[in-house]
């Protein structure tokens, strides 16, 4: 089936004007700049084409199943008038005005017949749409709420798990812990530095008892030597009763073996003392080098245990201080990290707001719909009653004065741009936030 | 105990999303679904430390809303917003000559919100 200029020229609009309502409706650039100025042509050209499509069908030797009992009459036909007639009132814009003229085109008595029934059924497109559009709204909401309750579920989630790490960090923890153990490790260390001032002291006694030691040993030789010199005079006593003894002669002998016998003695003490002199001597060096030797391996000995006991708390107290600026710097983390994922969180959670825009804006394209559809039912009566079209509200002037109920600036500006009207500018100056 | 913030919106999205955001923030609040619920919770004893109403509602506008409001002795000096899509001047003038304290243009980023909203509740306190 091949169809004329002007019987593809509503089709046309229609699909063109759809096309534009959905891109309008999409947020994309479209050369209506509007998806209101789409959505009118797409509901002028869609009457339109299903008001010629029977007489097309009819033209082209296919008659049209759909039509019923008004199909016979299709087949006298005529073409429809090349332009508006004389008693119609072209709109004031290029793309509506167009199709508008070549709705009313179509101004024969049994054309408009047809056209009025065909415009009848236009509000069931209306009622679609408009449903179609509820729809939208709704599901959208749905999904606006399941969207930001799935976001608050992870938002609590995440924020739980992060209290969770932030408590266990902070209280009665591992840093708790580890400032007890760190505790302990210093009376540990406070007890080894007071063993190690003990073990200075018994070092210091023993040293004392080693002098005291020599000093009772010294006071024995002396006494010793004292026996010694008693033994020497003794011995001189001897020499002198035996000299006395031998001037008295005969007499005298008993008192030299006396003296004889004296000095023997006295000889021999000396001897004595001599002799348990040297071995005191010998026995208080040895005793006062043991008594050295034994302090200073004891000295040494603990010196070392105490430095490796002194060293391995040192490491486990470095330990336990990497363990715990490991741990702060978790918990720094997590802090820092709680608030990089709270802030594209919350910026999604003022996102969602784009629904009630959208809500907005399709509820206009809802009211504005009902509007075409009044118009449209309004042409179809003209049709009828050979009413003119200018004694109606044109569709130009009923979008214009919807054009008060916007509540964007940006539909207003596209509104001004589908109509052709100047940019009245100064919008952009007012802010988004303003406190009185 | 903080009073809580009234938050007046037809649109069950905007409540959501309005709530988790001052909920998140640690903030109190209380919503209403349209403008006679609000001064109905009002009159019923809720005195919020702030309001916060949508313009284009079912019913009752969100200036009307805030003109009655002014007029409730609960909150008469209670520091009010519009929140809405409108961004018209004249609409802004109406409001500030109801009583608000000032104008939202939605979608209002949360930072801003908070940041208004603690700036009039601690005014306010």
């Amino acid at each position: 089936m091949r169809l004329s200029f002007s019987q593809r020229g509503p089709i046309i609009a229609a699909a063109a004007g759809a096309a534009v309502a959905c891109l309008g409706w999409l947020g994309l650039p479209n050369p209506f700049g509007t998806p209101i100025a789409g959505l009118g042509c797409a509901l002028l050209g869609w009457a339109v084409a299903r008001a010629q499509r029977p007489r097309d069908l009819a033209s082209n030797g296919h008659p049209a199943r759909d039509r019923g009992a008004r199909a016979p009459a299709l087949s006298v036909v005529q073409p429809a008038p090349a332009g508006p007639p004389a008693n119609v009132t072209p709109f004031p814009t290029s793309a509506i005005s167009s199709v508008t003229a070549a709705s009313v085109a179509v101004a024969d008595a049994p054309q408009r017949a047809i056209a009025r029934a065909e415009l009848e059924s236009f509000p069931v497109y209306v009622d679609l749409l408009n449903r179609q559009l509820g729809s939208v709204i709704q599901v959208s909401e749905g999904a606006a709420q399941t969207l930001l309750t799935q976001l608050m579920d992870v938002d609590g989630r995440i924020t739980n798990l992060l209290q969770f790490i932030q408590t266990a960090g902070n209280d009665g923890g591992a840093e708790a812990s580890i400032r007890e153990i760190e505790q302990r490790l210093s009376q540990s260390r406070q007890m080894l530095t007071n063993l190690v001032e003990q073990q200075r002291a018994a070092a210091e006694d023993a040293l004392s008892h080693r002098q005291r030691f020599a000093e009772e040993t010294g006071s024995v030789l002396e006494v010793l030597d004292r026996v010694h010199r008693v033994a020497k005079q003794t011995t001189m006593l001897s020499l002198n009763v035996s000299i006395e003894a031998a001037r008295v002669g005969d007499l005298g002998k008993g008192f030299a073996v006396i003296g004889h016998e004296i000095r023997n003695l006295a000889a021999e003490v000396q001897q004595l003392a001599h002799d348990v002199h040297a071995k005191v001597s010998s026995l208080m060096d040895s005793v006062a080098s043991e008594i050295l030797h034994q302090a200073e391996r004891r000295e040494q000995s603990e010196h070392e245990a105490m430095d490796d006991i002194s060293e391995a708390i040192g490491a486990l107290s470095g330990n336990l201080g990497t363990l715990l600026s490991h741990q702060r710097q978790v918990l720094s983390r997590v802090e820092a990290e709680n608030e990089k994922i709270g802030a594209p969180i919350m910026a999604m959670m003022g996102s969602i707001q784009f629904q009630d825009i959208v809500r907005q804006q399709i509820e206009q394209l809802i009211s504005m719909s009902s509007e075409v559809d009044t118009h449209m039912r309004l042409v179809g009566d003209s049709l009828e009653d050979g009413a003119c079209a200018a004694e109606f509200e044109t569709l130009a002037q009923r979008l214009e004065a919807m054009s008060g109920a916007y509540v964007m600036e940006n539909q207003r500006q596209d509104h001004r741009t589908a109509m052709g009207q100047a940019d009245a500018g100064g919008a952009a100056a007012v802010p988004k936030i303003e406190l009185f | 105990m903080m009073k809580p913030i009234l938050l007046v919106d037809d649109s069950a999205t905007m409540l959501a999303s309005l709530t988790s955001i001052l909920g998140k923030a640690g903030l109190a609040f209380v919503t209403a679904p349209d403008g006679q619920s609000a001064i109905d919770k009002v009159m019923g004893g809720l005195a919020p430390a702030l309001v916060i109403t949508d313009y284009h509602m079912p019913g009752m506008h969100g200036v009307d809303l805030i003109a009655k409001l002014r007029r409730l002795p609960a909150t008469r000096f209670t520091p009010m917003l519009v929140l809405t899509t409108d961004s018209q001047q004249d609409k802004r003038s109406a409001a500030k000559a109801a009583g608000a304290t000032g104008w939202l243009v939605k979608p209002v980023e949360p930072p801003a919100l908070l940041q208004v909203v603690r700036q009039l509740v601690s005014q306010a306190a």
